[in-house]
């Protein structure tokens, strides 16, 4: 008796209520910090306090959610005094009451005192779906916490990625990079939908992209950014350079700083427009991806003075100040994050499960239990009736059954 | 310092119309201990309140300035959300915690003003180098707004607002009468609506942003990532305004669906016709009653979530720059690039012609297709009266004009596009640098509406 008040307790809504304003009133505090957001998860997840309160919202998910299920399909008859709506009939009305629950599309289940019928017996699922989703994800994220680790590396076509004791190699590397692109005003509209890279691994291979990390031998793998690499030959002034250099100037019209700090120098790289185009006011930019052409200002020492300018065409040479560039063919690089996370095929499973339940809450419009008992004892027949929701309608409802099996008509 | 007088008549009012509300409560009125508990919080709040904040160094190492909005703001909270609680638990309070729950409510009734009010009060005595004068006009204020609570008081039980108000529906309208009237809009200028949405926006971006982490699916600036769409949009204010409007609507739509689906009254065993229809007329009265306080509080919060919003979110509206005709006397011409900035801003611009004795406003902005609108500032439709000409024109909001009067947006892809609530367009010439405008053709425009507007028509 004790302990199912203790479970009814834990599982109640206002512990649901009352976890969630605590850590509600948690993050409130931590708005008087500098980031709030950092404060607060680093409070529910490494602070003794705060994993009290999360495990505690945790337990009471769990408790609820076991609860709705065990009442939903429990084969306990309720007290018909205790039901929302009740009355007494005659108990020869068992049969005429069971037949007419029958017709009113209830499940009925009876004795030879006895009647329990339900209607909508699993309509619990969508609440159950979503409780059971959240806590996945609560569990999931709070592992994920301790055993989750990451590494990110920068690699061109052809080099290896070494990645928890693992090495992939990467062997191919594709983009749907156009040929040209227009930019109007300052609005980003580049934009990459597929950037690929084959990964293999012990005679194995996957293809990685920017979308879903992909799992090889354990470890999730997705590309996170994409950039151009460009050999640069520079000489003069004492200067002799061959370099591949990465480049992070895409979107159009970004520039990169690249620092050169055996020869003191510095070069902000940016693409060059092919030409501006003017229409009434607007002003667009047309870039040639396909044969870059870079626009690069030399700085020099600490205080990054300007030393000069030039735009070079890729597989031309240019010279300003003494200084002579030459650009070779680009390639592309891209940045792999490689993530060892036992937890995140749960937060998926858990996020799709927390999805499909909200979108499933829908039906509980006209998708809720309705539950009728019927008790004889000795001469009088006690009824009880409830419904989940709209239950004035379920009232008035009531009254008319009890109206015709009393021959009174209805309400 | 009439203006301190002013301040606390003002705030003193307001707390004593709330007061007034739970004094005409019978329950309140036929029992002198709940009374005197009520009135007791009422007034150890105004006369704590006032002297912690006329002494601000009393809790300045307790409580920051900052912090007590905040306090302010949770107090509010409690007793709207207790509302609602009572309507869930209905309970049956003891005489203890009946007593102590009316003491807690008339403190907080008056405490965070009373406060307010008395920093107020000391910084404009120092300020003005008369500190008693402004204490006196102070508390003969706060006197001067208690005293109709006090003259009406017989007539608080004639007033039957039990018929009305529950106790949760009391609560909920003190509740939302305070997210409107709350604190002293002289020092803390905002209701709780306004930093709740601005933080649910960092709250939820931030959100946002830690589940893509989580899914390791972290948003790009230009590669494509699954859901990115769908996470921008809900990282969008519009959420933040969602959860904000969950927040203030639950407890009144609560007790209205609970007043709603209260069942009819069983009048199937009644025989006299004439005792069944009382019986259901009773009923109805009864649900209408309780009915209105309610839907009240419903309305008003929706007005103060709506002022909130065009504070978060305020309108453009430059003032209008005097232009002149050039020599020739034909034409008006508008440099689209000049020292005052370029039309690329995007940003609307009005102009102020002089024709005789009568101003001509008419606005100029750049289009997202790259071309130049010009209108006259004045809708096709809406005529505000004459005692309302703050509402007349346009406004910019984003990419749209706001007619300010209906507050209809209009794409301004559309200026020049006659109809509708678009402004009146206006014939005019562009070319890279300068609008051109005919004098003629303006005038003409502006006579037109005036001889409709004479008819009592629009265009």
């Amino acid at each position: 008796m004790r302990s199912s008040r203790i479970f009814r307790y834990i599982s109640s809504w206002w512990t649901t209520a009352a976890t969630i304003s605590l850590l509600a009133a948690v993050y409130i505090v931590c708005l008087y910090g500098d980031s709030p957001w950092e404060s607060w998860t680093e409070f529910m997840l490494r602070r003794p306090l705060g994993m009290l309160i999360y495990w505690g919202l945790i337990i009471n998910l769990s408790a609820a959610t076991i609860r709705a299920v065990l009442e939903s399909l429990g084969r306990h008859l309720p007290d018909p005094g205790s039901m929302e709506i009740s009355s007494v009939l005659p108990s020869d009305k068992l049969n005429e009451l069971a037949a007419l629950m029958s017709q009113e599309g209830y499940s009925v289940s009876s004795t030879a005192s006895s009647i329990h019928a339900v209607k909508a017996k699993f309509s619990f699922l969508p609440g159950v779906i979503t409780r059971a989703g959240i806590l996945i994800f609560l569990v999931s994220v709070f592992a994920g916490a301790y055993t989750m680790s990451s590494t990110e590396k920068r690699v061109h076509e052809g080099e290896v990625i070494e990645a928890f004791g693992r090495q992939l190699t990467v062997g191919s590397l594709s983009s749907d990079m156009p040929a040209e692109f227009l930019q109007f005003e300052e609005e980003g509209s580049f934009r990459l939908k597929s950037v690929k890279a084959e990964l293999r691994s012990d005679g194995n291979s996957k293809t990685v992209t920017s979308g879903f990390p992909v799992r090889i031998g354990g470890i999730w793998h997705r590309i996170t950014h994409f950039g151009m690499t460009l050999p640069v030959s520079l000489k003069g002034n004492g200067i002799n350079n061959n370099l591949n250099i990465d480049l992070d100037i895409l979107p159009p019209g970004k520039s990169d700083l690249i620092a050169l700090q055996a020869d003191d120098l510095f070069l902000s790289v940016s693409l060059n427009p092919e030409k501006t185009i003017t229409k009434g006011l607007v002003k667009a930019k047309k870039y040639n991806l396909e044969a870059l052409n870079l626009h690069i200002i030399f700085q020099r020492g600490g205080a990054k003075e300007k030393i000069g300018e030039i735009n070079v065409k890729e597989g031309a040479e240019a010279s300003v100040s003494g200084l002579s560039v030459s650009a070779g063919r680009h390639s592309y690089y891209i940045r792999v994050r490689s993530v060892s996370d036992p937890a995140l095929p749960f937060v998926y499973a858990a996020t799709l499960l927390a999805l499909a339940g909200t979108v499933m809450m829908i039906s509980r419009f006209f998708w809720y239990r309705k539950e009728l008992t019927a008790i004889a004892e000795g001469s009088a027949l006690h009824i009880g009736y409830r419904e989940e929701f709209f239950r004035k309608w379920a009232s008035q409802k009531f009254h008319r059954w009890i109206g015709e099996l009393t021959g009174g008509g209805s309400i | 310092m009439s203006d301190v007088f002013l301040i606390a008549l003002r705030e003193a009012l307001q707390s004593a119309v709330m007061l007034g509300l739970v004094l005409s409560l019978s329950s309140v009125q036929n029992d002198k201990k709940l009374l005197y508990a009520l009135l007791t919080g009422f007034i150890s709040a105004a006369a704590s309140g006032f002297s912690l904040g006329y002494m601000p160094n009393l809790t300045k190492n307790l409580i920051a300035m900052e912090t007590w909005a905040f306090w302010r703001y949770t107090a509010e909270s409690v007793v709207f959300y207790s509302g609602m609680l009572i309507g869930i638990r209905q309970p049956a309070p003891g005489m203890k915690l009946l007593t102590a729950g009316l003491f807690m409510l008339g403190f907080e009734l008056f405490f965070f003003e009373a406060r307010s009010l008395g920093f107020l009060v000391q910084d404009m005595g120092a300020m003005k180098g008369n500190a008693a004068a402004a204490l006196s006009s102070a508390l003969a204020g706060i006197a001067a707004g208690l005293v109709p609570l006090f003259l009406l008081r017989k007539y608080f039980r004639k007033l039957a607002s039990d018929s009305a108000f529950t106790a949760a529906s009391l609560l909920v309208t003190i509740g939302a009468l305070q997210f409107g009237i709350g604190g002293v809009a002289e020092i803390e200028k905002e209701s709780l609506l306004a930093p709740m949405q601005r933080n649910l926006i960092g709250f939820i971006s931030s959100a946002i942003q830690s589940l893509q982490s989580v899914l390791h699916i972290q948003d790009h600036p230009f590669l494509d990532v699954p859901l990115s769409g769908l996470a921008r949009f809900i990282a969008g204010d519009r959420s933040a305004l969602a959860v904000t409007l969950a927040f203030i609507m639950t407890p009144p739509l609560f007790l209205l669906i609970r007043i709603f689906s209260k069942p009819d009254p069983v009048i199937s065993g009644i025989e006299a016709g004439a005792k069944k229809r009382s019986v259901m007329a009773f009923f109805r009265k009864e649900l209408i009653y309780k009915t209105m306080p309610v839907m009240a509080t419903f309305i008003s919060l929706v007005v103060i979530l709506h002022a909130v919003n065009v504070s978060l979110n305020p309108l453009y509206e430059p003032p209008p720059v005097p232009v002149r005709e050039s020599e020739s006397g034909e034409v008006i011409k508008i440099q689209l690039s000049d020292k005052s900035g370029s039309f690329d801003d995007r940003k609307m611009r009005k102009y102020l012609y002089y024709y005789g004795n009568k101003q001509v406003i008419f606005i100029a902005m750049l289009k997202p297709d790259g071309t130049v609108g010009v209108a006259l500032d004045e809708c096709e439709i809406c005529r505000p009266a004459d005692w309302n000409t703050d509402a007349k024109g346009y406004a910019q909001k984003g990419d749209h004009l706001i007619c300010k009067y209906c507050m209809t947006p209009i794409a301004s892809a559309t200026l020049n596009n006659p109809g509708g609530c678009n402004p009146i367009p206006i014939p005019f010439k562009s070319d890279d640098s300068a609008i051109t405008i005919k004098t003629s053709d303006l005038v003409s425009t502006f006579n037109k509406l005036q001889e409709l507007e004479k008819k009592g028509t629009h265009l």
